[in-house]
């Protein structure tokens, strides 16, 4: 009977020790996670770049270094304003997360809207940025402040071309 | 003593019968969860589908998408029974095409992948390699949605002879050597 007794405590302790082990690993973020990235730091992203950043836009590569320099010789308040990220829909694996948004900004100069889609792509260190990389079209925003392409409703999902455009480019031109 | 034992042994039994009972009186009506692509077989797919633009005939590609696909690209949309006009129309205009795929971000049904189109125009025969981000979904082993997105300027500044190709690199959207200028920022 005391072998019951002691296979019983036994079972009932391994039981409460693998509950308390599976709750402390899940209060521990890995450092990697993007989902943990995605979850707390993600709306002020821009904040959490590692020192050793990479970068990749439609118009080129960039850095901390030169961001810096960028951030020297150029104002962006003097170009466009009202800027709103929108719409977020995100896919996560492993260090990598994906984020559609709408991007609204108001040119300074004419007062005209654009409302574009991106798929970026970034990838956590350390819950830091190591690399952000941007697909988007630039001329989606241009050919909405010329009035040539509608601005998608708030509610429509991101997409590379609005789905409401009477003006149709071939793929790949 | 021996009250307590029965309990810890109660305990034990009803711990092991109360989730079958669950599992047994679940709603028969409830939709089954969809069924995710394993992750090889998706980028299998996917890699088959975008190495198809490399040749001419449309079967092998058009093959991949589910009747009511929604195919989105700079430029436009078009569901699958558009989607053969415009792969023909590309290759009308188009030759040598070389697709180089990176890699894949995916949960179930839903991936994220990068790759670069290269091809050469036939009127000019100057040639365009352009980073492309594509966000799409499965269903039962088929292309539901595939969105496109890639910058138009890119292809236009590579056959004017003002940005390299930097063709191979499938991982950026942009030559890799081009450090940005705030000339195009908006």
């Amino acid at each position: 009977m005391n072998t019951i007794r002691r296979l019983a405590r036994f079972v009932l302790l391994a039981a409460l020790g693998g509950a308390v082990a599976a709750t402390l690993q899940a209060q521990v973020p890995p450092a990697d996670s993007a989902t943990t990235f995605v979850n707390t730091i993600e709306p002020v992203w821009f904040n959490h770049k590692g020192a050793a950043i990479q970068e990749s836009y439609p118009f080129g590569r960039s850095n901390a270094a030169h961001n810096a320099t960028l951030d020297k010789i150029f104002d962006f308040s003097k170009v466009s304003k009202d800027w709103a990220i929108l719409n977020k829909r995100f896919l996560v694996e492993g260090d990598w997360y994906v984020v559609e948004w709408h991007y609204h900004a108001t040119s300074v100069v004419t007062g005209r809207k654009q409302v574009e889609s991106s798929l970026c792509l970034g990838q956590i260190k350390d819950q830091k940025l190591v690399w952000w990389i941007e697909y988007f079209d630039d001329s989606v925003g241009i050919l909405q402040m010329e009035g040539k392409l509608p601005l998608p409703p708030a509610t429509e999902e991101p997409m590379p071309w609005p789905m409401e455009a009477k003006l149709k480019r071939p793929y790949r031109p | 003593m021996k009250f307590s034992l029965r309990l810890i042994v109660m305990f034990l039994i009803l711990s092991i019968m109360i989730p079958l009972a669950r599992a047994q009186s679940a709603p028969p009506h409830i939709k089954p969860v969809p069924v995710a692509a394993p992750r090889d077989e998706l980028t299998a797919l996917v890699t088959r589908t975008l190495k198809a633009w490399e040749q001419p005939e449309a079967a092998a590609f058009l093959a991949a998408f589910a009747d009511d696909a929604l195919f989105a690209y700079p430029g436009g949309h078009t569901g699958k029974a558009g989607l053969g006009e415009l792969f023909a129309d590309l290759h009308a205009r188009k030759t040598d095409v070389k697709i180089y795929v990176g890699p894949f971000i995916v949960l179930g049904n839903e991936f994220v992948v990068r790759y670069q189109f290269a091809c050469t125009d036939r009127k000019t025969g100057k040639r365009q390699a352009v980073g492309t981000g594509v966000r799409g979904t499965l269903r039962d082993g088929l292309i539901v949605k595939f969105k496109e997105y890639w910058d138009a300027f890119i292809p236009e500044a590579q056959m004017r002879g003002e940005l390299p190709l930097d063709e191979g690199n499938a991982e950026l959207p942009s030559p890799d050597k081009v450090m940005m200028t705030p000339a195009r920022i908006n």
